[in-house]
């Protein structure tokens, strides 16, 4: 049994908040944060749970085996050093650092203690994505020639502080959202050997961006990865992918699933929103939960994260530069 | 009086569409077709079809006001030539040409004879571009900050792979409509383009994979996939697509996206997506008619296509050189001072 303690009161602490309800080998014990919603948060979440306002002071003190990251990006290094060091399990969200430098830090914190550490690319667990996944590797669509992922949405406004719109803290839409696609697509077809990005961002009290970057593979394929926070306020968020190859291909849109819709919004808090028995949440968090237990190393590898954080600081490099950037030439 | 037309070739697969557009259109006689060489025969075969007559080539150019150019790509110069010497009038199927400096020909032989030069480019005349236009017209979205487009098709085979009567593959098959609808929406051009291209849907000799990344003139981002990336056994043809993201609202437009999907246990069986829409074909077709018959330009001009093949051009060069690669407009260039020797 693992006790977890939380960090972070926002919107993806919840998320794996709930979701540690559904692990019977894990509960959260404590939750720390520096914004003053915590105590509602736990209130409503984890009530059981101990709070706290400073991670190291939860980390010495409340009874957990784990660490879970659930903070803006630029938190990231100093919260996963501070656990490796005292020799807590860590689970950091998404982009593991906002730096290659900072990257760098987490891989050798996490080594050197040999704490078990997992990053939270969760595409990887979205069954839609396994699946395209699973039948690209099976050569169900022959050899891959253009591979589209495409993730659209409003401009996050839940985060504290408005930091999602400080392109220094979040990175932006190519850090914040095109880091899942660049993440599977390696995961898929591997390497990238140059990107070339496009990128218009504006004010509107909070950031608006939109990007598109192309991706060229060391084994050839040509990627088009689009991430939006430019479109507007209760536009539903949007995924979409189109992996073709020489031998068929395969489509997913989700604005094309109409699994479970609610006419009319009755009733809909009532509703459960993922129409999946295992939200892809809780199953990132049960392998690693299963790792922590079991001491098998996490799918998802600190190399991994590093590496798709390599591929997103190429992409804010050349839309800056106007050029094509080689991933050779960053950071390795 | 009836504006009377004719198609040079039925070489490319648009002649069909067109002929159909012209069958008992009001204000227009569908005279009769032609065409030379090995493309004759393909084109005879057509007109039972058409419900319309073959003639010689400058016997058919004797009798009409206006021909619609459907042969291979590299024999539309020649068309357009004899075309402008007999003083008829032309809409030729897209691109112009390969090249800025066959385009251009093609261009100033229309003007010194006094003829009209019009390129088929359809989706100007698709009401859902349409719409979003007015959108846009409206000032609905803001300022328009990127523009994200998708013409793919199923590789097409035939002459569209012979390097020497396409003139490339995908590139030079599916860049043009959406650079068009894109340079009339907005009112800019494209002035810098880089390519990511290359062959590895089919074993053909040119390239099938077509992402491009562009800016236009006013610094707005507009990116393109024309690639042949849809599989032969895929729902449809292919597509066009359009998402407008301005600072104020998206448009998102998918120019043949209102279909029915059909399934056949027999005849010619399997699943399908059909297309109902209002064909945009009607509306080129319609307005090269009443052109030809005002003696006015219709609405896309060969002289205005010149910066679209110039897109085409540097695409290539883009990839050849790894890098973006500038685009100069023809009104660019019209405004640069002769260099001197």
């Amino acid at each position: 049994m693992q006790q977890v303690g939380l960090v972070g009161s926002g919107f993806m602490a919840a998320t794996h908040a709930n979701s540690y309800q559904h692990i019977p080998d894990a509960e959260v014990t404590a939750v720390a944060s520096l914004d003053e919603s915590r105590d509602a948060f736990v209130e409503e979440h984890v009530p059981e749970a101990d709070v706290y306002a400073d991670a190291e002071e939860m980390m010495d003190a409340a009874d957990v085996s784990v660490v879970d990251v659930c903070t803006p990006t630029p938190s990231h290094r100093p919260l996963v050093e501070a656990a490796a060091e005292r020799g807590l399990d860590v689970f950091c969200e998404k982009p593991m650092a906002r730096t290659l430098e900072e990257a760098a830090a987490v891989i050798d914190a996490t080594e050197r203690t040999g704490v078990t550490f997992m990053t939270g690319h969760v595409l990887r667990y979205f069954p839609e994505y396994a699946e395209a996944k699973r039948r690209i590797d099976a050569g169900e669509i022959g050899a891959p020639g253009t591979l589209r992922a495409e993730r659209l949405s409003s401009p996050p406004a839940h985060g504290s502080d408005n930091w999602y719109s400080d392109k220094e803290r979040s990175g932006g839409v190519l850090f914040d959202m095109a880091i899942h696609d660049f993440d599977f697509l390696r995961w898929v077809a591997g390497d990238v050997e140059r990107v070339f990005t496009r990128s218009a961002e504006w004010e509107n009290g909070l950031l608006k961006q939109h990007a598109v970057v192309l991706l060229r593979f060391e084994d050839g394929p040509i990627g088009h990865v689009e991430a939006s926070w430019a479109y507007p306020e209760d536009t539903p968020f949007t995924t979409a992918y189109e992996f073709a190859g020489d031998e068929g291909s395969l489509e997913f849109d989700t604005r094309e699933d109409d699994s479970l819709r609610v006419p009319g919004g009755a009733g809909e808090a009532h509703i459960p929103r993922s129409p999946l028995a295992t939200d892809p949440y809780t199953r990132e968090l049960d392998h690693f939960i299963a790792c922590v237990e079991g001491g098998a190393d996490p799918d998802i590898t600190p190399e991994d994260a590093y590496e798709a954080i390599r591929i997103a600081v190429a992409a804010v490099e050349s839309a800056e530069s106007g050029e094509p950037v080689y991933l050779s030439e960053v950071g390795a | 009086m009836s504006a009377r037309i004719g198609i040079c070739s039925a070489a490319h697969l648009h002649a069909d569409s067109y002929a159909a557009c012209l069958d008992g259109l009001e204000g227009a006689e569908f005279v009769g077709v032609t065409a030379e060489g090995d493309e004759v025969e393909r084109t005879k075969e057509k007109t039972d079809e058409y419900g319309t007559d073959f003639y010689a080539p400058d016997e058919l150019l004797a009798r009409v006001d206006g021909v619609v150019v459907c042969s291979t790509n590299a024999d539309h110069g020649d068309w357009v030539e004899r075309a402008a010497a007999a003083g008829v009038d032309v809409l030729c199927e897209k691109p112009l040409a390969p090249s800025v400096t066959e385009a251009r020909a093609m261009v100033e032989v229309c003007e010194s004879a006094g003829v009209h030069l019009g390129v088929a480019m359809p989706l100007r005349f698709c009401q859902p571009v349409r719409n979003a236009k007015a959108a846009l017209d409206d000032g609905a979205l803001g300022d328009v900050r990127f523009l994200s487009g998708t013409n793919r098709g199923r590789m097409p085979g035939e002459w569209f792979t012979d390097p020497e009567r396409a003139g490339g593959g995908a590139v030079v098959d599916h860049t043009v409509h959406i650079v068009d609808a894109v340079r009339w929406l907005t009112g800019e051009d494209v002035r810098e383009v880089y390519a990511e291209i290359d062959t590895r849907f089919h074993d053909v000799p040119v390239e099938d994979c077509n992402l491009l990344s562009m800016e236009l003139s006013d610094g707005t981002s507009f990116v393109l996939d024309g690639s042949w990336s849809k599989p032969d056994r895929w729902e449809t043809w292919g597509d066009a697509t359009l998402r407008l993201v301005g600072t104020d609202g998206v448009v998102s437009v998918n120019c043949f996206g209102q279909t029915i999907k059909q399934t056949r246990d027999t005849g010619d069986a399997g699943i399908r997506s059909v297309y109902w829409g209002s064909n945009p074909d009607e509306g080129l077709v319609r307005d090269f008619v009443d052109a030809v018959a005002e003696g006015r330009p219709p609405l896309k001009t060969g002289a205005d296509a010149l910066d679209d093949v110039a897109v085409v051009e540097a695409a290539y060069e883009s990839a050849e050189r790894g890098e973006p690669v500038a685009v100069e407009s023809t009104a660019e260039r019209l405004r640069r001072p002769e260099r001197t020797p």
